[in-house]
């Protein structure tokens, strides 16, 4: 895989990740292996805000894909990030595409807004 | 409407508190700290460095090292001193960047006159002798006695922060007091 | 007040050690420190002691006072001003320890930090009010599925609330909150309200 599809596969993940149900924001993520392929992508001059927010990393056995997520508070966090898997999985069955591993992190629970008080 | 209030009361609640937000990492709760101590930590600088230039920049590395470093405060009901030890380290290292070494010949040549506090201040008339008598001190017994009165800094403490011998110290805070209280006795 | 304009030289109170009957100004400032003990004879009845560790006094109780008044002539702080000093931080909420889901697949892992737990405890509060919540731990291995967790919660409760009543809505808040997005076994939610602080914003607005 070119550098230029892995950002296209990142790209079509992080959408997918997004439209999930009980999703309420993508983040960056504070991983080695995100470290390391921001690294890779400024020395290519790709510049910050142009990155996917998800990590996708090729290997041998396929790729890695890392991704940080906000959550609805009012929806089981678990829940969530099942559905997120499923989602991931989804993509890369499309793509034709091998996973070795899938790490998905939930970094923040957005809080509803205050119920009125009377 | 509830949120609102909660946020006030943030604004007025315990160091504690406010302080265990923060490290925990709360944005609000940091923001509520930089609303309460910058104009101490803006004041003592100011009495540091005798002049107001490079305060903003200052407290500002301060509060950017609190965040950092939140994790080593024990006692977050002591943040208060804490983070003015952080802003008189700060304040050290600025002097130390602009004067190498403390010049030992000139610690009994008075300060030159720098600016006076833009606002005027309603104090205590001996308050105010003091800040004046302050001001006329040489830099090295000046940074002396505002961390061992103001900071609460202990002589090694100061040795150490200065980078200067105990003795030299003890002697540059004697000279100091000295001239204080007799300028004080004066006004008196 | 005098007028004299020589360079100081007061003839009542005098700081060398001959005016201090051998002692210096470095003793008794050591001295008054210590609290004045152990009692030194030769300093409570040297009438030129007595008179310079007065001034002494003096003097350090006005270095906070100006502190004090300079702190409070300073100008409110400005709102451009915290955004500057937030500008500066980064703000990535201490994530803290990794705590896991169970995943029924090999190569998966789900999972939740730590600071989004903390921050899904401080938002409990918006639903008890009246409560103010401080620093929370979560005590015990949250990365292992199933050890025994405990949380404890520093809190402050407005004045007159009652207390218990209040600790008791804030733990079934919390333990809900932990269930909807934890697999955690938490066995005990300890919450300490160390302190009662009037808001005076409060009191005003009660009915």
């Amino acid at each position: 895989m070119t550098t230029t599809e892995q950002a296209v596969l990142a790209a079509a993940i992080e959408g997918a990740v997004r439209a999930t149900a009980g999703v309420s924001a993508v983040y960056r993520s504070a991983s080695v292996i995100s470290h390391l392929l921001r690294a890779g992508a400024a020395a290519l001059g790709v510049r910050p805000e142009d990155e996917p927010l998800v990590s996708v990393a090729e290997t041998e056995d396929g790729v890695v894909v890392e991704a940080s997520i906000g959550v609805e508070s009012n929806t089981r966090s678990g829940d969530t990030l099942r559905a997120v898997r499923a989602a991931v999985d989804a993509v890369l069955e499309r793509q034709g595409v091998r996973r070795e591993s899938l790490t998905l992190t939930v970094v923040h629970v957005h809080a509803a807004a205050p119920e009125p008080v009377v | 409407m509830e949120d609102e209030r909660f946020r006030r009361a943030l604004e007025h609640a315990d160091d504690r508190i406010v302080a265990g937000r923060a490290a925990d990492g709360d944005v609000e709760a940091f923001a509520v700290l930089v609303r309460r101590y910058t104009p101490m930590m803006r004041a003592y600088t100011q009495r540091m460095l005798n002049s107001s230039a490079d305060v903003d920049d200052i407290v500002q590395e301060s509060f950017v090292t609190a965040w950092q470093r939140f994790g080593e405060l024990e006692d977050l009901s002591k943040v208060k001193s804490w983070l003015m030890r952080i802003v008189s380290r700060k304040a050290v290292d600025r002097i130390r960047a602009l004067r190498p070494a403390v010049d030992i010949d000139s610690i009994d040549r008075p300060a030159p006159l720098h600016t006076s506090p833009s606002a005027v201040v309603e104090m205590r008339a001996g308050v105010a002798a003091l800040g004046a008598a302050l001001r006329e001190l040489p830099d090295a017994q000046r940074e002396c006695w505002v961390l061992r009165e103001i900071g609460g800094y202990s002589y090694e403490e100061i040795a150490e922060e200065l980078d200067i011998p105990v003795s030299t110290a003890r002697g540059l805070l004697a000279r100091a007091r000295k001239y204080m209280i007799v300028r004080m006795e004066e006004w008196r | 007040m005098t007028d004299d304009r020589e360079v100081p030289e007061i003839r009542r109170l005098g700081l060398e050690p001959t005016d201090l009957d051998g002692h210096t100004i470095e003793e008794l400032a050591d001295y008054l420190d210590a609290g004045r003990t152990p009692r030194d004879r030769s300093i409570e009845e040297s009438p030129g002691c007595q008179l310079a560790l007065d001034a002494l006094q003096r003097l350090h109780g006005l270095g906070s006072e100006l502190l004090d008044a300079e702190t409070a002539a300073e100008p409110e702080v400005d709102p451009t001003w915290v955004e500057r000093v937030l500008s500066g931080i980064a703000m990535d909420a201490r994530a803290g320890r990794r705590i896991p889901f169970a995943s029924e697949e090999p190569d998966t892992d789900l999972g939740i930090t730590e600071g989004a737990v903390r921050g899904l405890i401080r938002a409990a509060e918006a639903a008890v009010p009246g409560l103010l919540i401080g620093r929370c731990r979560l005590t015990g291995d949250v990365t292992a599925a199933g050890a025994p967790i405990r949380i404890e919660i520093d809190a402050s409760a407005l004045h007159g609330q009652s207390i218990p009543a209040v600790a008791d809505r804030l733990r079934d808040e919390v333990d809900r909150a932990l269930r909807t997005h934890t697999e955690l076994n938490v066995t005990a939610i300890d919450i300490a309200i160390r302190d009662i602080r009037e808001v005076p914003t409060w009191t005003e607005e009660k009915p």
